[in-house]
């Protein structure tokens, strides 16, 4: 129409032709068109407009766009620049305008974004804290590292177990069911009549609660069920779900129901019943999804081996704690040990080590690490031996040179060693020497030393040799009487082992039994021995060490006098003792680390070969006995002699 | 497969949800327990070479209290407008729920249902209202739920009309 309005404007009608036209002509057209006078004029006046009257565009310009965008999108093109500069002016100027118009549209949609958003959060949130520090906690926080998805993420996605049984794509409208798929295990019941409930109760709460259109109900809750309800304005989805199904689930439902909708759009508005054209939509039952929980026999597995793992720790941390008690304390033992220091302590490889400087005369490490239980081979010692100046090493480095007996104490004062107590004049005059060697040490004084010497032995040797013990015919019990001899026996025995101790010497008494020479051989033997015996055990008795004696039978063959007379038989039966005196096997004050080895002197020793014949204890008794009556021969005497020459040959 | 949406409409105790029941079920009861909101029931019929699916909505009736709320009739492919014959407004009631439906909906096929024929004495509507009624072009049907009289062919007639319309 446009077009014929521009094609008709030109000049091809002449104005000055009008013009010429004489008053008659014009009453003859008045009369040949009369009336229509007017309209023409008014098309004249059109004619001449050569330009396009708004007035008539907008008569046809609604109807003109319609007719072109039904052909194409030409319009739609032609506008797009246009309205996309209009609202960017708009917004330029003042966007309040533009503000107020969306607000109604967008905040629904965005209330809507920001509470799911808020939900999925909290439902993070717990399933972090409930298991962040589980043992599943812990893998699936491996496992979050692994895919760096969060924490609380990978936790909801495990420990959320559901399944959807059922979906229906609603109608929304009449609430007739399009489409329904249920999972194979959920029993179902009319799903018609399910939708029709559902939807009557969407139409309840909005009717009952009030809301507008958009508003509806998106989760109903019964028990462990859950129906999830995403809607468009054409139909509906509605998923029964068991369980916990994440917030996910619905962006899931949501594009389903979104795809159908847009697909089946024209079926949708002009439903009338027929569900035919979605009875083949498959997108509803990818919808159908579930997660369960992991297996159990897993983690009974993961438990048995948590419970192994904890056992082993549990077993090694106990060994590990104990040795390391008993380390804490042998180090502790250690450094309260005068004469040890340590420098250095730790653990390298397995083994506890300890470093440090040792007085040769103090207590022995490893018999301290014996005390703490400590295995030896979990232990080091590396020592640098050292002098300890402390007092009490001084007097052992001074005992372990002098060597002292028992009976000598000594004390230091302004570097002066005194010396008290009982010795050997020997031993005075050996310490006296030793002592200038010392280092330290720049005087001895023996003033206080009660000197004794072997003489004093001597008077006692002979004071119980001279002792003789006399007994009825036959009796092995001594004759009443000599009591008084016992008593006087025992302390010269006592004293001389006392003297003896303090010479750094042992003594040994042999207990010799007689008979007279009548009687068997055997039977005389036996008698003697018995009478040896008895002596020996009333000196036990009385307290004396038993380990001095041998006890020897001697029967008839060491007659003490010739038999002329019932007064030499009578002397014949008794006990005789004979008494030797030799160096001590083991010195008590040694030490048992003596590596310098000083001061090894003490008086002259007898031959040590001598020793061994007396050194048979009392335990021995009877093969001391055998071996007695073995030799007992004709040349005793002169045994006797010779062992005695040996023996006190030196004093 | 076809499925309708039926609204069952009227004054409350005319008997929609025993016209369902022996519908439905074919079992009537004399106890009254009103509805509340909406009962939904689901039949399968036969029209001509079709099967239909009809969801039948049992909607509470209406009284001064309670009007039906049009929400629940949306969707309907046809409904029925029940009248107890014993009470002559729910008549009127009924023509109100038509106005109402028609503003909500727009035009679907119903037809007047006239129940508890089994006891037609005691009617206050008379037979010459139905006539007229019938007359004006409407639909009119005497049904009993009791008896079961009418009552197939009421939703046969309906299901009819929407699968015409
Ligand atoms: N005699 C007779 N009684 C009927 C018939 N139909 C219903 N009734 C009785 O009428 C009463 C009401 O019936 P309902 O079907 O519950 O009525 P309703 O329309 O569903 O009532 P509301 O749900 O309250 O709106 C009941 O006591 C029924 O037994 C009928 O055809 N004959
Ligand atoms: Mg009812």
């Amino acid at each position: 129409m446009k077009n014929l309005f521009a094609r008709k404007s030109p000049e091809n009608v002449p104005e000055d032709h009008l013009t010429q036209t004489d008053d008659s002509l014009n009453e003859l057209r008045k009369l040949l068109v009369g009336s229509l006078q007017s309209q023409v004029e008014e098309i004249q006046e059109l004619l001449k407009n050569q330009g396009i009257h708004p007035e008539e565009v907008s008569k046809i310009l609604p109807e003109a766009i319609m007719i072109r965008s039904s052909r194409d999108n030409q319009i739609l093109r032609a506008m797009e620049p246009i309205t996309e500069e209009a609202i960017k002016t708009s917004i330029e100027r003042d966007p309040r305008v533009l503000v107020d118009v969306f607000v109604p549209v967008m905040l629904p949609a965005i209330k809507k974004a920001i509470t799911s958003l808020i939900r999925e959060m909290i439902q993070t949130f717990s399933a972090t804290l409930e298991h962040g520090l589980s043992m599943r906690g812990l893998k699936w926080r491996f496992e979050a590292f692994k895919t760096k998805k969060p924490f609380g993420e990978v936790a909801l996605l495990h420990s959320l177990i559901y399944q959807v049984e059922q979906i229906f794509l609603i109608h929304k409208d009449s609430g007739l069911v399009l489409q329904h798929v249920a999972s194979d295990e959920a029993v179902t019941q009319d799903p018609d009549m399910v939708s029709g409930m559902l939807t009557a109760i969407q139409d309840f709460v909005r009717d009952s609660f009030g809301g507008g259109k958009d508003d509806s109900l998106e989760n109903l809750q019964f028990g462990d069920r859950s129906v999830w309800i995403e809607q468009t304005s054409q139909a509906v989805v509605a998923a029964v779900v068991w369980g916990n199904a994440p917030e996910e689930f619905r962006s899931i439902l949501r594009e389903t129901l979104d795809a159908i909708h847009f697909k089946h759009i024209d079926t949708l508005r002009s439903f009338d019943g027929d569900t035919a054209p979605f009875e083949a939509e498959e997108r509803l039952s990818d919808c159908l999804k579930s997660q369960f929980k992991s297996k159990e026999k897993n983690s009974f597995l993961l438990w048995v081996l948590l419970t192994v793992l904890i056992v082993c720790i549990g077993y090694w941390s106990f060994f590990f704690i104990r040795d390391h008690i008993r380390w804490k304390d042998c180090v502790e033992r250690l450094h309260n040990e005068p004469g040890i220091v340590i420098t250095e302590t730790g653990r390298k490889s397995g083994r506890y080590y300890i470093f440090g400087l040792r007085d040769p005369l103090s207590e022995n490490p490893g018999e301290i690490l014996e005390k703490t239980k400590l295995e030896p081979e979990k232990m080091r010692f590396n020592w640098e031996l050292y002098h300890s100046s402390h007092p009490i090493f001084i007097i052992r480095r001074i005992r372990s040179i002098l060597r002292p007996p028992e009976t000598v104490t000594f004390e230091l004062k302004n570097s002066i060693l005194h010396a008290r107590g009982t010795a050997s004049y020997e031993w005075v005059v050996d310490a006296e020497k030793l002592a200038e060697t010392i280092p330290g040490i720049s005087g001895f004084r023996s003033d206080d030393i009660v000197v004794i010497d072997l003489k004093a032995i001597e008077t006692s040797k002979e004071q119980i040799e001279k002792t003789l013990f006399f007994f009825d015919k036959v009796s092995a019990k001594i004759r009443s009487g000599q009591e008084d001899t016992v008593r006087e026996l025992v302390r010269h025995i006592q004293e001389t082992d006392h003297l003896a101790q303090i010479l750094d010497k042992d003594i040994r008494i042999e207990i010799t039994g007689h008979t007279d020479s009548t009687g068997s051989n055997e039977k005389n033997l036996e008698i003697s021995q018995k009478r040896a015996e008895e002596l020996f055990s009333i000196f036990v008795s009385q307290g004396v060490r038993p380990e001095l004696f041998t006890v020897t039978g001697a029967g008839s063959s060491a007659l003490l006098r010739e038999e002329n007379s019932e007064a030499d038989r009578e002397f014949n039966r008794c006990v005789s003792f004979k008494m030797t005196l030799k160096d001590k096997e083991s010195r008590p004050v040694g030490r048992p680390l003596e590596e310098n080895g000083v001061g090894d002197k003490t008086s002259p020793d007898l031959p040590s070969g001598q020793n061994k014949a007396g050194d048979k204890a009392s335990s021995d008794l009877p093969s001391g006995q055998n071996k007695a009556g073995d030799n007992a021969s004709p040349d005793l005497p002169s045994e006797r002699s010779r062992s005695e020459g040996a023996e006190f040959g030196p004093l | 497969m076809i499925k309708k949406k039926i609204c069952m409409l009227g004054a409350f105790s005319v008997g929609k949800t025993s016209l369902v029941q022996q519908f439905v079920k074919s079992i009537f009861s004399d106890k009254y327990l009103t509805t509340v909101g909406v009962k939904i029931d689901k039949k399968t019929v036969t029209a001509g070479d079709r099967d239909v699916e009809l969801l039948l909505w049992d909607i509470y009736g209406e009284d001064e209290f309670q009007k039906v709320k049009t929400s629940y009739l949306r969707g309907a492919a046809g409904y029925f407008l029940i009248i107890d014959g014993t009470r002559g407004d729910t008549l009127e009631t009924a023509f109100k729920l038509r106005d109402r439906t028609e503003g909500a909906i727009g035009e679907v096929p119903f037809i007047l249902v006239f129940n508890k024929a089994d006891i037609e004495d005691e009617w206050e509507i008379d037979g010459k209202t139905l006539e007229d009624l019938s007359g004006d072009g409407f639909t009119v049907v005497r049904t009993s739920a009791k008896t079961g009289m009418g009552v197939e062919e009421a939703f046969l007639s309906l299901t009819q009309k929407m699968l015409e319309g």
